[in-house]
């Protein structure tokens, strides 16, 4: 028996590409959260400005993530209806208990964690500088103790992200490409490519002056393992993810194909890459282009698994069409909201200054 | 019904800690969800409606396409259920003219026995009454079209004009007022034949009597029961198509 589709509606998108950067923001934060705290365990060894942008990608990401995620609802303005109306048998609403405490926590490490950059503007030329020193909120010095309970109760937090945001997708018995634990741990150990990208990007918007504001040797071995560890799960993972598809196999379908590939090469790009070219004294366009590649790994993961899957049909042949929209539930969306990220991103980096920087490390190695 | 979930309830009362856990493993065990605890959501309670479609008789004339559309005034280019027709030619190796023939499968919400998208609605808009049916109530709706995702049957969507969930009802507001459902009402043929399971003397159930040999539902294997039955059905097409796609807009049209 043939058979060919002659009337079937296309099924529209549900989730929008809110949702991709949602989840890419949401995991750069989580895994950044649970660098950071790795980190402060080798704090002779990292630099402050290694930790500096590692907790300033969380905050911000932990900032920007949430704002996506109420894009993604088609009414935004109903958000408080999850308050409202608690369901604890869905995901989605314990996500929305987890997240704001998550967003808090974060907010409150980087805050704790650059005091130090804060008070030391108390006595800058600047105006603005002198005003925004107050956010330190006292000259009291953060003890390293009070610092590392902190981030460590935002790591508890961090996985408590990690866990939902995973099962809030692998719930949907619907999709058995998202219905398997490859597709939460393929999100996870993706989200620390994102991270690492994101940080490498405040890094580089740090004012730089001197030697000592290069990455230290431990800086770079950190980022190096950690991307090549997770490109190699990823990796590992992908063939694993793929073949979990009963309809139709996606190894044989030309565009699944293609995605496949395009995924596979994007993160074996980001090992090679660092592998290749990540020195502790690498050029900042060499940095550059490292972290736009751990970026668009990140990012090109979450949109074939999440917005790409969304374009097989459950019950016919398909693809479903989809075309990435020129508006803010599309291409306007993405743009915004990484646009945001960048203007948060280069507002905080001025906290801070070249010189500063070692004195704010020995300060908190003292306590 | 409603036993399970206070049930569930007093089980995660247990420890607020264990509640995601808890969550997910009823979720995914059997548990039925059905958020009806209020009183406006008990619907005709003693009843559990259902359809029988005959595809013997459906002539895909899409006259309960449009009935609905009337009815429930979805925006334009979205259905609460809709007629797909299928070109089918057998390749049964014979040697003369090859004769093709349609098949058409009308589709609607089927009204789940264990419905997946009501236990993943974060904010309880969307249950179901005891008499069966399906229910978004979209002025609780956040429309975060988790329920969109968890239905296997493609059966709901984000409503352009209301920007909420929205789903065939089986008319529940003609129903409540003796009325047949507009799709139900419009059926050419009279392929569509609502009832109540539970009366034993009703059409739905002399005809699931009947044709007791011949009675299918869409992707039993999800374990969603569903309570729309087909009459005449070809079991190639009860969960996935294997077949040539549609030919749609190209890239870059509305999808
Ligand atoms: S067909 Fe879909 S929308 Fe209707 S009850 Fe079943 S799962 Fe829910
Ligand atoms: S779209 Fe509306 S009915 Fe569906 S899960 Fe979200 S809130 Fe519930």
């Amino acid at each position: 028996m043939n058979i060919t589709e002659v009337l079937v509606p296309a099924q529209q998108m549900a989730w929008l590409p809110w949702a991709t950067q949602y989840f890419f923001f949401i995991g750069s934060a989580y895994a950044a959260a649970m660098l950071f705290l790795l980190t402060l365990f080798f704090k002779k060894h990292t630099s402050h400005r290694l930790r500096a942008a590692l907790v300033l990608t969380l905050a911000i990401c932990a900032i920007v993530g949430p704002l996506a995620l109420t894009g993604d609802l088609h009414q935004p303005g109903r958000a408080w209806h999850f308050y409202a109306y608690i369901t604890p048998w869905s995901w989605m609403s314990m996500g929305s208990f987890f997240l704001p405490v998550f967003s808090g926590l974060s907010v409150v490490t980087a805050w704790l964690y650059l005091r130090d950059d804060l008070m030391s503007f108390k006595d800058s030329d600047s105006k603005v500088f002198r005003t925004v020193s107050k956010l330190s909120l006292g000259q009291w010095k953060t003890s390293a103790k009070m610092m590392l309970s902190v981030a460590a109760i935002t790591v508890i937090s961090s996985v408590s992200i990690a866990f939902y945001t995973g099962a809030e997708i692998a719930a949907v018995h619907a999709r058995p490409l998202w219905d398997q634990p490859a597709s939460p741990l393929l999100w996870f150990t993706t989200a620390f490519l994102g991270a690492v990208g994101l940080s490498l990007i405040i890094w580089l918007l740090f004012p730089q002056k001197e030697a000592s504001d290069r990455l230290s040797k431990t800086d770079v071995r950190l980022i190096k393992q950690t991307t090549i560890l997770s490109s190699i799960l990823a990796l590992i993972l992908i063939p694993i993810w793929a073949s979990n598809n009963p309809s139709f196999s996606l190894f044989d379908d030309s565009q699944w194909a293609s995605n496949l590939t395009l995924l596979a090469v994007s993160i074996l790009s980001c090992a090679v890459l660092v592998q290749l070219t990540l020195r502790h004294n690498s050029s900042n366009f060499v940095l550059l282009c490292n972290a736009l590649m751990l970026l668009a790994a990140c990012w090109i993961t979450r949109w074939i698994t999440m917005m790409e899957v969304q374009t097989i049909p459950k019950f016919d042949v398909g693809p479903y069409p989809y075309s990435l929209p020129m508006d803010s539930s599309g291409l306007l969306g993405i743009v915004g909201m990484l646009g945001l990220w960048m203007a948060l991103a280069m507002l905080a980096s001025e906290l801070v200054q070249p010189k500063r920087s070692q004195s704010a490390d020995t300060a908190l190695t003292n306590h | 019904m409603d036993s399970n979930k206070r049930r569930f309830l007093s089980a995660i009362t247990a420890g607020a800690a264990l509640i995601p856990i808890v969550g997910v493993n009823t979720a995914t065990a059997g548990t039925i969800i059905r958020n009806n605890d209020e009183p406006d959501r008990k619907g005709q309670v003693g009843k559990r409606y259902a359809m029988v479609v005959d595809l013997r008789k459906c002539v895909g004339c899409q006259a309960c396409t449009v009935g609905c559309s009337i009815e429930n005034q979805a925006p334009i280019g979205q259905f609460r259920t809709t007629v797909k027709q299928y070109e089918v030619t057998l390749n049964d190796g014979s040697q003369g003219v090859k004769e093709v023939k349609s098949f058409m499968l009308p589709r609607l919400c089927n009204h789940c026995e264990n419905p997946p998208c009501v236990a993943v609605c974060p904010v309880q808009a969307t249950f179901q009454r005891e008499d069966g049916i399906v229910m978004v109530d979209n002025s609780r709706c956040v429309a975060c079209a988790y329920c969109v995702q968890a239905c296997p049957y493609d059966a709901r969507f984000i409503n352009e004009e209301t920007l909420t969930a929205d789903k065939c009802t089986f008319c529940a507001h003609r129903l409540e007022k003796g009325l047949l459902p507009a799709c139900v009402e419009t059926c050419v043929g009279g392929a569509r034949v609502i009832g109540d399971l539970n009366d034993p003397s009703s059409e739905i159930n002399r005809l699931l009597k009947e044709n007791h040999q011949d009675i299918k539902v869409l992707k039993p294997e999800e374990n969603t029961k569903p309570h729309v039955f087909y009459i005449g059905m070809d079991e190639r097409f009860t969960s996935h198509i294997e077949g040539k796609p549609a030919i749609y807009d190209p890239k870059g049209g509305e999808a």
